[in-house]
């Protein structure tokens, strides 16, 4: 699909794609009437999706999925202090789960998610990814 | 290397065209802001036709960086 949309196109598609499927979910679940009372939020993200995509910045080449070396590098650490936050807020929800005896086992879940993520990311990005074969003298 | 894109009349949008980047990484090197790769700073130095150090010279805190 995303090949042949123009960049500019790629996110607010993808948007109205999620969007779509999680309102027709939502009404199917809680009434169709419900639906029309949250259409305006994904039409205005939509909308803006495509206005900023057509910006030339950083915001904008993000959007487009077009980014250079400095706004991946830009991406990467905002992609890790995401992953830092969310591995905190899961852990103390699995504390405050844990010791206010509700159910606690999604917590865990996904904190066994992040750790089995790590190291699967170690495994394909880890040192052996840079290390040479033995070269023999 | 403003000098350098200056001297042969470019403006940044059109070395950032030339070497593939944003416009933003180029505003971005000049002001020291952004210390590019390896990679790009040869497509930067050939684009110039000169020595990358005669382009880059970052700074010890750069480097410790």
């Amino acid at each position: 699909m995303n090949t042949h949309l123009p960049p500019r196109f790629r996110a607010p598609a993808l948007f109205a794609f999620v969007a779509a499927v999680a309102l027709a979910i939502g009404g199917a679940v809680h009434g169709w009437k419900t639906v029309p009372d949250v259409l305006p939020v994904p039409i205005v993200v939509i909308v803006a999706l495509y206005l900023w995509g057509g910006r030339d910045s950083d915001a904008g080449a993000l959007i487009r999925h077009h980014l250079d070396e400095r706004q991946a590098e830009a991406r990467l650490k905002v992609q890790a202090l995401v992953g830092r936050v969310l591995s905190l807020a899961v852990a103390a929800a699995y504390i405050v789960a844990s010791t206010s005896k509700t159910t606690w086992w999604p917590w865990a879940a996904l904190l066994g998610v992040g750790m089995g993520t790590f190291l699967i990311g170690w495994l394909m990005y880890g040192e052996h990814r840079w290390r040479k074969p033995t070269q023999h003298q | 290397m403003r000098e350098h894109r200056n001297q042969q009349g470019m403006t940044q949008a059109d070395l950032a065209v030339a070497v593939g980047v944003s416009r933003q990484t180029v505003i971005s090197i000049e002001s020291g802001r952004y210390l590019p790769s390896l990679r790009l700073a040869f497509r930067i130095a050939r684009q110039f036709g000169v020595p990358l150090e005669q382009l880059f010279e970052p700074t010890n805190e750069e480097i410790q960086e």
